[in-house]
């Protein structure tokens, strides 16, 4: 490849859609499906497709998520790969049998010996005071039905490097972009390969005291607070797992069982968040390693204000990550 | 997600109005369970409020002088062993002068408690981590426990390090570089030690063997063979190491002491005679005491129970260890709902029992699960005190030493005394004095003196 180690700074979401545009020259059976796609995507992803691929492929269409997902499933079954991009996360509850039911079982349910790939856009988190029904982070959910994978990227390069390893994917892929990180700049490959690989995680930053097991909008506070615990002589690994299915067990175990220690940190509520179900896995893999109880830093339980001042407190802030690191270093 | 929580006066009964008359504990100090914390004035009385739980205390809220509802806070305290930057932390938290995000973070808090209380999703707020260290287990974790079975090593005997006095990881590692151990086997067979090992003897003033598989194992330190006379090496025995574990773990967790009371066995031996001259075997003496105390442990329940962080249980019914002494050390069987048994079916139970221990026939459940323990040293010989260590989780260890005759001032029916020669058995109960005030042994011990010495 010609642009092989180029890189160069772009947004978050333009990173998204720059894979996304690479993997729709090469396959041309990729078509993106949303709300106002065709004039760029509410959030800037999609900018200039339906002028590269024609309203064809870049296909807008009404408030109907359920169909739109239920398409996607159909499409997907007869060889298709469509991309839809929901706008909120929140919006894919009204698309929930759609998503966990038919993307989510139909391989199995009907002996399909065929690739079913989709990829669901579905941004999450918090944005400014969106309010208690556009700012929720759901990705529980994909971890919680069978037969999707899910993928959370936490900075431009990833944005493109898991769009694409998404698209590539035989199985329906939930792609939660962060709604804070959207208009965010990062350096981002310009190699029309560059994939990050699915289920795979990366560490951030090393550290010997503890395992702070994160992804998404919480990566860079996590590496902000581990900054300020190193002032204190604390040094925290940071991981940030990128894929939440299938979850890196071989990066996260090999830390945990090196700082014997481990704290999970995500701006979903803590109640029944990914972090439960990552915490309780991590007991049962490696309980004899551990010398504490496994941390978690998560959103309060509680409906996301409109507020901004107040919807900040209910998720992590680097304080809280700070403070949970000197307690977990206590225990 | 603040460390700071509340210190709250207790709830007393009916009472509603106290004075907080004054603080034993300055801010900052830390204090154990059951330090008094401060004195308090209520409408019936002056009482002093101690710990529940280890902490510290962070800020004193009550002025002393000042009135307070039963349930008020009149402090912050913060968990034992908390660090200054996370107390400091958790105070600008609960202050609301913490980072901003964290400030507003209470104030909404606070905004939808409304909310929380109404909804299932919300749920309350636990410290992490708190619920679990809280317990017994905070002085070790999972990795020092697997760490020491693997490596062989008493964990009881590992020196802490760790936060609040735990016992981590590295600790055991430390002792295992120390003593040049290598892990034995993975998994929980490790604590297998061959039974019959070689018994090399020891050339006076030699070194001790600096390889520690070649060393006899495990003890809790090497035994120095520096200008000693020459000697024997004896590989302890499981039985040995459990005995000696249960010890140390006794002697250091468990406050005990022994009470004493003079028993006539007059009685009793009366009794005994009197089946023989009938041509029955008699049960034993024995027999009678763990007869006559298990039944009366059901009426003295405090005895016969188990004393755990925060709270008692008061077995219902008597499981009865009886100490025995074997060839290979002592072991204790247990008799289960030892209050049913009269006492020719306890004599025979004790029998049967010891046999099978001296047999090493015993199974594992027929050493499981004792109440309280009676041990017998005077049939061995003529001990004048059975004082012991107490058995496993139990409040409470009966001793009985050897039989003496002694001379006693006996009643006669005119009022006057006389000096007779009477079987005198020096009864001992050995309690945990956590568990147990003097009060509720002596009663006890009352009431078996009363029972054995009107067997007729």
């Amino acid at each position: 490849m010609a642009n092989n180690d180029k890189m160069e700074t772009m947004l978050y979401n333009a990173a998204m859609g720059l894979g996304l545009a690479e993997e729709m020259r090469t396959n041309p059976d990729i078509f993106v499906l949303g709300q106002g796609v065709a004039s760029g995507g509410w959030f800037g992803a999609e900018k200039g497709l339906a002028d590269e691929f024609g309203s064809d492929r870049v296909v807008d269409c009404g408030i109907c998520e359920a169909f739109e997902v239920g398409m996607a499933a159909g499409a997907s079954v007869v060889g298709m790969t469509p991309v839809i991009n929901l706008g909120f996360a929140d919006f894919s509850l009204i698309a929930g049998d759609e998503i966990y039911h038919k993307l989510g079982k139909w391989r199995y349910m009907h002996g399909l010996n065929v690739p079913m790939s989709a990829v669901i856009i579905l941004p999450v988190g918090v944005m400014g005071g969106a309010g208690p029904e556009h700012s929720n982070s759901i990705e529980v959910l994909g971890m919680h039905f069978p037969g999707l994978k899910v993928v959370v990227p936490s900075n431009a390069a990833d944005a493109k490097g898991l769009m694409k390893a998404a698209l590539r994917e035989p199985n329906p892929v939930l792609y939660h972009s962060i709604q804070t990180l959207s208009f965010t700049r990062g350096e981002v490959p310009l190699d029309s390969d560059y994939i990050v690989e699915i289920g795979k995680g990366i560490v951030r930053r090393p550290g010997r005291d503890a395992t702070l097991l994160t992804y998404g909008s919480m990566v860079n506070r996590s590496l902000e607070a581990a900054t300020t615990l190193a002032n204190e002589g604390i040094e925290v690994e940071i991981i940030d797992l990128r894929s939440l299915v299938p979850l890196d067990w071989e990066l996260i175990l090999e830390s945990v069982n090196r700082t014997h220690r481990a704290l999970v940190v995500h701006e979903a509520n803590k109640t029944a968040g990914p972090g439960a179900e990552i915490a309780a896995q991590i007991q049962e893999r490696a309980f004899y390693e551990l010398e504490t109880p496994i941390l978690r830093v998560a959103g309060k339980d509680v409906p996301l204000p409109q507020q901004n001042d107040l919807e900040q407190a209910c998720i992590p802030s680097v304080d809280e990550i700070v403070a949970a690191g000197r307690h977990i270093m206590s225990l | 997600m603040s460390i700071i929580r509340d210190l709250t006066i207790p709830m007393m009964g009916s009472v509603e109005n106290a004075r907080l008359l004054q603080w034993y504990v300055a801010e900052g100090d830390a204090f154990v369970a059951g330090d008094v914390l401060y004195e308090l004035e209520t409408d019936k009385t002056v009482t002093e409020i101690t710990a529940e739980e280890d902490g510290i205390l962070v800020r004193r809220l009550g002025e002393e002088g000042a009135d307070f509802k039963m349930g008020d806070c009149v402090g912050w305290q913060a968990p034992a062993g908390s660090l200054p930057e996370a107390i400091q932390q958790g105070v600008a938290l609960r202050e609301g002068n913490g980072p901003q995000p964290a400030a507003a973070a209470v104030a909404l808090a606070t905004s939808v408690t409304a909310l929380e209380s109404s909804t299932t999703a919300a749920t309350t707020e636990v410290e992490p981590g708190e619920m679990l260290m809280g317990g017994v287990m905070a002085k070790t974790s999972p990795r020092s426990r697997k760490l020491a079975r693997e490596y062989g090593i008493d964990i009881t005997t590992v020196t802490a390090t760790g936060p609040r006095g735990r016992v981590t990881g590295e600790d055991v590692l430390r002792v295992a570089a120390k003593r040049k151990r290598l892990p034995v086997a993975a998994g929980p067979e490790a604590n297998v030690v061959p039974q019959k090992a070689p018994v090399p003897t020891v050339e006076p003033g030699a070194e001790v063997a600096a390889a520690g598989t070649s060393l006899p194992s495990p003890a809790q330190r090497p035994v120095a063979l520096t200008n000693k006379p020459a000697g024997t090496r004896v590989r302890h025995s499981l039985r040995r190491k459990t005995i000696a574990s249960n010890m140390v773990c006794a002697k250091r967790e468990m406050p005990h002491l022994t009470a004493d009371m003079d028993i006539d066995l007059s009685a009793l031996m009366a009794l005994r005679k009197r089946f023989k001259a009938s041509g029955q075997q008699p049960p034993s003496i024995l027999a009678y005491f763990a007869c006559n105390a298990s039944r009366l442990l059901q009426e003295h329940k405090s005895l016969n129970a188990t004393f755990g962080e925060d709270e008692m249980v008061l077995w219902n019914s008597v499981n009865l260890n009886i100490a025995v002494d074997t060839d290979e050390g002592l072991v204790v069987p247990v008799i289960r709902d030892a209050q049913l048994l009269t006492a020719a079916e306890m004599s025979t139970r004790i029998a049967g029992l010891a046999e099978a221990a001296r047999q090493r026939a015993l199974q594992p459940e027929e050493m499981a699960g004792g109440t309280f323990t009676i041990s017998n040293p005077g049939a061995l010989g003529p001990v004048v005190r059975a004082e012991a260590v107490l058995n496993g989780d139990q409040v409470a260890l009966m001793g009985m030493p050897g039989i003496v005759q002694k001379p006693v001032a006996v009643a006669l029916p005119d009022g006057s005394y006389a000096v007779q020669v009477r079987p005198i058995l020096r009864l001992g109960i050995t309690f945990d004095h956590r568990a147990l005030d003097g009060g509720p042994v002596i009663r006890f011990l009352n009431a078996l003196k009363f029972a054995i010495e009107s067997l007729a």
